[in-house]
């Protein structure tokens, strides 16, 4: 009995399911061109699906895969056939959530190819070598941005300002700029 | 006059000024990583062995280079040996943020052991570091980069390293354990202790790692192993992924052992974990009992496993059935699908909350409900069944249909009273299009009923019959007619089914013709009243040797008598 395991996460365009990011912890894809061929086939049978609020689900080959939308790309976070799709969900929740709030903003193609280096990062913080290393979106930003590792489960340093006060300030931030861009259209 | 020629230049202006905004958001996004290609990268390298380093420049570079490796591209051996030499010059730098990067560019190089002898130092050096990220990061690196000599000489930092206060540095020395285990598990062993306090942790994920380490540690000694699970049963302070691991555990446990003690232990430890707060959990313990429901043999006929009744496990996945969450939804069908392989009876108690599912939005989820329901399905709906199956054949994957299609055959036996409606559900799908591995279990299907349900015999054999009038698989239709062969004679019509017999006479290639033959001389053989009239059949010229022959081998025995 293995202990909860990610097969691969993906980050896809929503378009034409070109590769954002994708990162693969199994040797069950030989090599690119099987990865990018079960990418493109997982893509056109959930590109359909509206993913917007509450993740969906898919089985495809011997892989279930739980997905998420951005605005216009897809998160895909893919495990072995028994896996637990709950667990499977909360690692799916926890890179998109700690994503946005790293990058303060919505989760478009444009905002995470300009800050792809933190993208790399963030995957890297959730998952390791396959295994689980944490799920917790604070937490996760924190070790990504090289503050406190703590985040809120254990002490944290007077210096680290909870993610949760940073995120309203900059969300106000971003709605004005979002208010601008609309008065421009 | 001059209002109207007024509102006209507004007009126009607005025009243009629109005109000129659209025209800057229709401008071409490019992706900023795939402006350079590989060789303008590697040239660009030689920037790490700059000093003083240029931060910014190098992390940009970093991102290109795990970006080209993303997305495929190929690099030599000794590009990667060049680039790997390179980005250990950035140890230099103080940058956190470069710092952080050029940990994850070591691990996406994959350095071999002849060259990470360059880095250890500086790797080894931030293990002792004063920042809790440089130490997490550090081991996180050393633990796909250690070779065993260096594993056994650092081992005490890393011993060190479990116990921190820190959760990010104490978690990534347990996952370093699990990685190192694999290669170098006596340097790993030396930690049982430490790893057992950290069990205990009130971190999460802590625990969660430190329970998994453990378990490597301990899964080669059964003994230990459940001394192990029982005690952390017990123990009532874990985090929701730590609970879900230990579920897994002890069901491993219960499947291999049979001993009275740890059984009582581990179930009302997984009967206590149906009632957790956290959904994952409950899930997780619903699946443990279901999985445990399939070897618990003894107890197959009643809703018990290991002598606990399944109702509360039972229960939640009916209330999951019903989640907004298509996730949740999914797992509870899943799951149930599972269960009813073996216990049919106990998932048949959802069937009411299953039946809405094969309308869910998510076809998988909806195919699953109708396997399932097609397993617990009662009596009274197996018409609605069929009438819903039939619109999602042309969806769903070979594979799903070989299922349902089993599923049809078990419902057939189960109510033969309904044979008419399933077996012409079979018979549709044999005129479809269909690849040899489903029409083959059609047809098994079909021949099963037939032989088993005296009452649908007649019209299971016309079905067949109309089958092979259009069966473009030979072996298929010999073995039908075969069949034909054997059953045709004791109808209360044999007449009724020579004429499609003797169509693929004249219509088929040469095996089929010879199974036509042989079909039809047994029903010669055995209905005496045909005989003549299937003799002026089989006399009719044809090229195939074969056939002659057998018409000889039956026919002329027949005309002597």
């Amino acid at each position: 009995m293995a202990a909860p395991s990610v097969k691969a996460v993906l980050i896809l365009d929503c378009n034409d399911g070109s590769r954002v990011h994708a990162k693969y912890y199994s040797k069950y894809f030989k090599d690119v061109a099987a990865q990018k061929a079960f990418e493109l086939n997982l893509f056109s049978k959930t590109r359909a699906q509206s993913a917007r609020s509450e993740a969906e689900i898919a089985m495809l080959d011997s892989t279930v895969c739980v997905f998420k939308s951005g605005i216009d790309v897809m998160f895909y976070v893919c495990g072995e056939p028994d896996e637990n799709e709950l667990i499977l969900t909360t690692v799916l929740d926890a890179i998109f959530d700690s994503l946005n709030g790293i990058l303060r903003s919505h989760l478009e193609k444009r905002t995470l190819l300009d800050n792809l280096d933190l993208v790399f990062l963030t995957v890297d913080e959730v998952i390791d070598g396959g295994l689980i290393l944490e799920t917790e979106p604070v937490a996760i930003a924190n070790r990504v941005l090289m503050k406190g590792a703590a985040g809120s489960s254990g002490p944290g340093g007077a210096e680290d300002v909870p993610m949760n006060e940073l995120t309203i300030a900059q969300a106000l931030q971003s709605a004005r700029e979002q208010l601008a861009k609309s008065f421009r259209n | 006059m001059a209002a109207q020629s007024l509102r006209d230049t507004i007009k126009e202006k607005i025009a243009t000024a629109l005109k000129e905004n659209l025209k800057m958001d229709e401008r071409e996004f490019t992706n900023p990583w795939s402006t350079q290609d590989k060789a303008s990268v590697l040239q660009e390298s030689r920037c790490f062995s700059d000093a003083p380093i240029d931060a910014p420049k190098c992390l940009n570079l970093l991102t290109r280079i795990i970006y080209l490796i993303q997305q495929g591209e190929k690099f030599t051996a000794q590009e990667l040996t060049n680039l790997f030499f390179g980005v250990t010059k950035l140890f230099q730098a103080q940058c956190t943020r470069l710092r952080r990067m050029v940990y994850l560019v070591i691990k996406e190089l994959e350095p071999s052991d002849q060259e990470v002898f360059i880095c250890m130092s500086c790797l080894i050096k931030d293990m002792n570091s004063k920042n809790d990220c440089f130490r997490a990061n550090s081991i996180r690196v050393l633990s796909r980069v250690l070779d065993p000599a260096m594993a056994a000489q650092i081992d005490r930092y890393l011993k060190t390293a479990i116990v921190d206060k820190n959760p990010f540095v104490s978690s990534s020395a347990l996952v370093c354990g699990m990685t190192l285990h694999a290669t170098v598990p006596d340097v790993v062993k030396r930690w049982v202790n430490e790893i057992q306090d950290t069990v205990n942790s009130k971190h999460s994920m802590v625990q969660f790692h430190a329970l998994a380490l453990l378990y490597e540690l301990k899964k080669g000694d059964r003994l230990a192993l459940h001394k192990v699970v029982t005690s952390m049963a017990r123990n009532s302070l874990k985090s929701p992924m730590a609970e879900c691991l230990l579920i897994r555990y002890a069901t491993q446990t219960l499947m291999s052992e049979r001993d009275a003690q740890v059984e009582k232990t581990l179930m009302s430890y997984l009967d206590s974990c149906l009632r957790h707060k956290s959904e994952m959990v409950t899930y997780e313990a619903a699946r443990a009992f279901c999985q445990l429901a399939a070897v618990d043999t003894d107890g197959a006929s009643g809703h018990t496993v290991l002598g606990y009744d399944m109702t509360h496990a039972t229960t939640i996945l009916q209330i999951f059935l019903t989640s907004p969450k298509p996730v949740v939804r999914f797992g509870a069908i899943r799951t149930l699908n599972m269960l009813a392989q073996t216990r049919p009876q106990t998932a048949s108690r959802c069937n009411c909350d299953m039946e809405p599912l094969l309308s869910d939005q998510n076809r998988n989820t909806a195919t699953l409900a109708l396997t399932t329901l097609l397993k617990t399905g009662h009596e009274s709906n197996v018409e609605r069944l069929v009438k819903q199956i039939s619109s999602f054949m042309s969806d769903i994957t070979e594979v799903f249909k070989v299922e349902v299609v089993r599923a049809v055959k078990g419902l057939c036996l189960l109510y033969p009273g309904k044979y008419k409606v399933l077996m012409s559900f079979l018979s549709s799908n044999l005129r479809e299009d269909g690849t040899a591995e489903i029409k083959k279990d059609l047809v098994d299907a079909l021949i099963l009923i037939i032989s088993q349900v005296p009452a649908a015999r007649e019209v299971g054999l016309l079905h067949l019959c109309e089958f092979i009038e259009d069966c473009e698989y030979p072996n298929l239709c010999t073995r039908i007619l075969g069949f034909l062969g054997e059953e045709v004679p004791s109808t209360s019509h044999p007449a009724k089914y020579i004429r499609f017999i003797y169509n693929r006479l004249i219509l088929e290639n040469a095996l089929v013709r010879a199974a036509a033959v042989d079909a039809l001389s047994k029903i010669a053989m055995k209905c005496a009243n045909l005989r003549k009239d299937v003799l002026i059949l089989l006399q009719c010229p044809d090229a195939s040797g074969r056939c002659r022959h057998g018409r000889f081998r039956h026919g002329a025995p027949a005309v002597r008598r």
